[in-house]
């Protein structure tokens, strides 16, 4: 460090100014000074006014930087990078004896769907070929080994909390941008969000195996052994068992229900249903029975229903304590009158939760049945059945505990669950269906081209161009649907219909809609994509996908 | 899995570099479009010249010093074309660690502020040293200068970043302008 004019003689001899001792200032922080250079600095700072307070703002600025927040992408850029024409040229390019045709996304997009999550899961084939074809992930791999930090992936890369859209496509589940389930042989059956939104239980077709996975994909793992012929997938309300419905491949033929512990694991026969669940146990020949719809949980947890049917065409209803021993037999055991096939079951909310039907519409003369004070069990009330005549629709609504049904004369009719009481609620024809409110004892119905909103007050149109999927209600009172080709989204407050439209390029013939638990986010999915949307209306991811079956949200 | 880990190699560097890459990027050029466009790119040259690399590549430092590069230009352009102004504070941080929010709001925006002030070639040193963990060498290899060189950009780049942050927190306004070059 030469001297400079101005400078200040040091005790060492050394003539050196602060200006100099400022330009080392720096590495001297940083130790990387040689040890002359350090101790004439050191000396200067022992005797300077002003230059250690430099020092201390380079020591308090440098923590200052090292703790700023980081900021970090949102989800979208990882879709944007994995989906855009630049990429594909990439791994286009990798390929040995490369196709020079580039391979189209299956679907036109919007420009901010374009800009949007997952179309990169579409190449995800191509790139798997193309890897291991071209010998890129061996380089790959190597400098990846070389990078010492980070965990091995053994499943997917953890997602982002919050809601999510998890659907069905090519074999596997996705969750919005990213993959769900990172097996690439798995071939993913059926599956079933738990009620809390944070496990998702698959059935590997492949392996025969029941499986959870977490939602953010932070956990993917094997629950059963030889799940067998799965029929049904169950959540418990608490989201801490699922209940499995299989098919019985022994001579009587009959079904099977399980549950399974998401902690334990160790899967608990509930109850094996056969012939005898149909009173013909002393009947040498058997039919066999199977599940006649998806069973039904009661909110509480206590008791699971399921509508079964014989080969001979008779149909029960049974219901179980899920908490009964290992092969303990159904609780009880409703036989229906033969000719009415079971349409509808369900539970209704509240402290005493009612096992309800509806059985014979599509028959032309409909029967209501309920077990009123299932929790009563083993001591409860058995059934009413009634005959409600010709009835072309009918839903439960579980909030308000009633039945909204639409005879074929016209007549639109309350019943309670409870007592089969009866409340005329409107005139209308051509019902073809009632959609409850969440919440509310108001109920969306679809007559012919029609959508209306139904409650005591009587019925207000919301439009008269509506499409074929099922309008969809959410938690905030807003209604989802399909008019015109178009997405709508509609709030009804004092009888006044406000709408807006939501973005659904890309998707192509719109064949769902579903509102997060929340209302926050719309799904969108049709024959060429799946979607979600803000409230506002605005598209918030897009992947290229024909979902196999409808989209559920996790959390 | 073999086929699986194949398969997601590029996707595996990503999700590695994502935020680092991002966040880097990000207080380069102070503006999180630029941000996003700047680390597609940075991800997508990477990906197409990672298949020629040697295996001995140092992933880390090559993909900052793309990212750098890719600023750079950047920044360069923006200067040709037209000063696009930075946005307000994020409020997106992928960590944050303070008793008191109010407290690292300010100073994150002062950091902002005083980053945004200093020459983008200094910026980019500090930066790697103070939030990335960088060596001198680590930085000498990202930036493709020599360590001595490194020395020097720190010192500038302390000395640059010290008297803005001062002069910011001392209440001193500051006369807008775009990015110094």
């Amino acid at each position: 460090m030469p001297p400079r004019r101005g400078a200040r003689r040091h005790a060492d001899g050394d003539m050196v100014n602060c200006e100099q001792v400022q330009e080392q200032l720096s590495a001297y922080h940083d130790g990387m000074l040689d040890a002359a250079t350090a101790d004439v600095v050191r000396a200067h700072l022992a005797t300077c006014p002003r230059c250690p307070t430099i020092l201390a703002d380079y020591e308090r600025l440098d923590h200052i930087l090292a703790q700023a927040p980081r900021v970090a992408p949102g989800p979208e850029l990882r879709a944007r990078i994995f989906s855009s024409p630049e990429f594909r040229e990439i791994v286009r390019s990798q390929q040995p004896g490369a196709v020079t045709k580039t391979p189209s996304v299956p679907v036109a997009v919007s420009p901010r769907a374009r800009l949007g999550p997952q179309a990169a899961r579409v190449w995800l084939p191509v790139i798997l070929l193309i890897v291991l074809l071209g010998g890129t992930t061996a380089v790959i791999s190597k400098i990846l080994a070389s990078h010492a930090t980070g965990p091995a992936y053994a499943t997917c890369p953890t997602l982002s909390g919050g809601q999510r859209l998890a659907y069905r496509y090519g074999g596997t589940l996705y969750s919005d941008v990213a993959p769900l389930v990172c097996d690439a042989k798995a071939q993913v059956g059926l599956w079933q969000v738990s009620p809390d939104g944070r496990w998702v239980a698959y059935l590997n077709n492949r392996t025969h195996t029941l499986r959870l996975v977490r939602a953010d994909a932070t956990l993917d793992h094997q629950v059963t052994l030889s799940a067998g012929t799965v029929q049904a997938l169950v959540w418990s309300p608490d989201s801490q068992r699922v209940f499995i419905a299989q098919a019985d491949v022994g001579n009587a033929g009959g079904v099977t229900l399980s549950t399974v512990d998401t902690i334990v694991h160790q899967p608990q026969r509930v109850a094996a249903l056969n012939a005898a669940t149909l009173g013909s146990e002393n009947d040498s020949s058997t039919e066999a029975v199977t599940l006649a719809g998806q069973p039904a949980i009661s909110p509480d947890g206590q008791f699971l229903a399921v509508a079964l049917k014989g080969v001979s065409g008779a149909y029960a209803v049974a219901f179980f304590a899920t908490q009964a021993p290992t092969g303990a037999l159904p609780a009880h055991i409703a036989n229906v009158p033969s000719g009415f096939p079971i349409d509808a079951l369900g539970w209704t909310f509240g402290n005493q939760p009612i096992l309800t039907w509806m059985a014979g519409i599509t028959r032309g003369n409909a029967g209501f049945g309920n077990i009123p004070h299932v929790a009563d069990f083993p001591n409860h009330k058995v059934i009413v059945f009634g005959i409600l005549g010709d009835v072309v629709a009918a839903a439960l609504n579980p909030s308000s505990g009633q039945w909204a049904v639409a005879g074929a004369n016209g007549t639109v009719t309350a019943i309670d669950a409870a007592t089969g009481a009866q409340t005329p609620l409107a005139q209308l024809s051509g019902v073809t269906a009632f959609i409850p409110s969440p919440d509310s004892a108001q109920w969306l119905v679809t007559s012919r081209q029609a959508l209306w909103l139904l409650d005591a007050t009587g019925l207000t149109k919301i439009t008269d161009k509506l499409g074929a999927p099922t309008p969809a209600w959410s938690s905030t009172s807003r209604i989802a649907f399909v008019a015109d080709g178009k997405v709508q989204i509609v709030q009804v407050q004092s009888g006044k219909v406000t709408t807006q439209a939501a973005d659904a390029s890309g998707v192509g013939t719109v064949a769902g809609l579903a509102w997060s638990p929340n209302g926050g986010a719309l799904a969108i999915w049709g024959s060429a994509g799946v979607a979600t949307v803000a409230p506002a209306g605005q598209q918030q991811s897009f992947a290229p996908h024909l979902a196999s079956d409808a989209p559920q949200w996790t959390a | 899995m073999a086929e699986v880990e194949n398969t997601w190699s590029f996707e595996r560097i990503y999700d590695e570099f994502k935020t680092p890459i991002y966040n880097f990027i990000y207080r380069l050029v102070g503006n999180r479009e630029q941000a996003d466009d700047l680390t597609q790119d940075t991800f997508l040259k990477a990906f197409k010249a990672l298949p020629k690399m040697d295996a001995s590549l140092k992933l880390s430092a090559w993909l900052y010093r793309i990212a750098t590069n890719t600023a750079y230009d950047a920044l360069r352009r923006r200067k040709l074309i037209v000063w696009t102004p930075w946005q307000e504070l994020d409020h997106e941080p992928a960590d944050r660690d303070s008793a008191d929010p109010q407290e690292t709001i300010e100073t994150t925006e002062l950091v902002r502020q005083a980053l945004r002030l200093m020459p983008p070639t200094y910026r980019a040193a500090l930066l790697l040293y103070t939030q990335q963990g960088f060596t001198y060498g680590e930085i000498a290899q990202t930036l493709g200068i020599a360590e001595s060189g490194v020395k020097m950009y720190l010192s500038r780049a302390r000395q640059s970043f010290r008297e803005h942050y001062r002069r910011l927190d001392g209440g001193q306004p500051q006369p807008p302008k775009g990015p110094s070059k």
